[in-house]
């Protein structure tokens, strides 16, 4: 009698251990944040149908000359703004940028895809720190900057916004909050397409090819 | 019947001295070459608790830096907001990701330039008074997958 009820005992114990391990084993499964990451949303694209016009733009590119709606014809080019200071999604884009235009065929589409890097901290960002950030990325990707007024109505265009956060403590260093989309500009100056981030280069080259196919690739248009 | 209770619990203590003396590892950690002349990198790394509690991460420091600092990108509209994080929680039995346009640490005031190759000495420090120190190489990123992957190199 005695050792029957000690085998009950045993028993339960047992039982309680197994649905503790059990119980454990699939909590581990859903917290495990490797898993989450799994169904992180592709990327995704914005037409505009039809495209937009951007006009009377004036900004300043990394070699000093001015950068106006004129420097958009003829070429397709696709717009990212940020900050040089900028340490994770900047770089981030930029390759992913880097990774689009790479893949272009040479002589065909890479012949009039450009790539611009808006900055929107001109207080930091000189034409000369401007030129080594972008072309440390690629040696013909372009940067631009103006004046904080002529930024402004430059990224209003786009419907691009940023603002300065100072870092707590930090004294006078600050973050720059911006938006985080990849613009594309058709040959005829018009933003034809918005592309939210999470960026991935290759839906995103797709994407680009299938516009140029539709709206024509622009050579013969006036090229500069 | 006392033998039986006593050996279920000298089970579960030794599952415990087990279990903590397996606290946290770190795989994959690299940093971000930058272009000339930046003042902010950024790293990157898989933390790994196999054990049955969880870990915080408190502090991150590095010879090599001014200050080092957890941020985590969030998106929101498109908009990209970097937002501090004062502490990182590793739950029992499962991998924080620390990965390009996600959670990461951020380099400010490099002492000297890093370029591919060169190496970055952190010392990490946990709630329970543990510390871990580990070097992680400074790497291009070339793109190409890198993104939101784990990394198990």
């Amino acid at each position: 009698m005695k050792a029957l009820r000690e085998n009950r005992i045993y028993f339960t114990l047992l039982f309680f251990a197994l649905v503790a391990a059990i119980s454990l084993w699939s909590w581990r499964g859903i917290n495990n944040p490797s898993k989450a990451e799994a169904s992180v949303p592709r990327s995704s694209t914005r037409l505009f149908e039809p495209p937009i016009p951007l006009n009377a733009l004036s900004l300043t590119d990394h070699n000093g000359r001015e950068f106006n709606a004129v420097r958009f014809m003829g070429n397709w080019t696709f717009i990212f703004f940020g900050y040089t200071n900028c340490p994770d999604v900047c770089p981030v884009a930029l390759v992913d940028l880097n990774a689009v235009y790479s893949g272009l065929e040479k002589g065909y589409e890479l012949g009039n895809t450009k790539v611009v890097f808006v900055s929107v901290d001109p207080q930091r960002d000189s034409l000369g720190h401007l030129a080594e950030y972008v072309t440390y990325f690629n040696k013909n990707f372009l940067g631009i900057t103006g004046t904080p007024g002529q930024i402004e109505e430059f990224a209003g265009k786009f419907g691009a916004a940023y603002k300065k956060v100072y870092n707590e403590g930090k004294g006078e260093d600050y973050l720059v909050d911006h938006t985080a989309s990849i613009m594309l500009v058709d040959h005829l100056g018009r933003l034809i397409a918005v592309f939210p981030p999470p960026h991935d280069a290759n839906f995103i080259k797709a994407e680009f090819i299938k516009l140029r196919d539709k709206y024509g690739d622009g050579y013969g248009c006036l090229v500069n | 019947m006392k033998k039986i209770i006593i050996f279920f619990i000298s089970i579960f203590m030794l599952q415990q001295a087990l279990s903590a003396a397996s606290s946290l590892e770190i795989t994959g950690a690299w940093v971000r070459e930058a272009p000339p002349g930046m003042k902010m990198l950024a790293a990157y790394m898989v933390l790994k608790n196999s054990s049955d509690k969880d870990i915080t991460l408190k502090e991150v420091a590095s010879p090599q830096f001014d200050s080092v600092e957890m941020h985590r990108t969030e998106i929101e509209d498109g908009r990209s907001r970097m937002v501090k994080q004062d502490s990182i929680l590793v739950k029992a039995g499962s991998s924080f990701l620390l990965s390009p346009g996600g959670y990461h640490l951020m380099l400010m005031g490099p002492k000297a330039e890093l370029k591919e190759g060169d190496s970055v000495e952190f010392r990490l420090s946990f709630s329970d008074g543990g510390e871990l120190s580990l070097a992680a190489p400074v790497k291009k990123d070339t793109g190409g997958g890198m993104h939101h992957m784990e990394h198990s190199h």
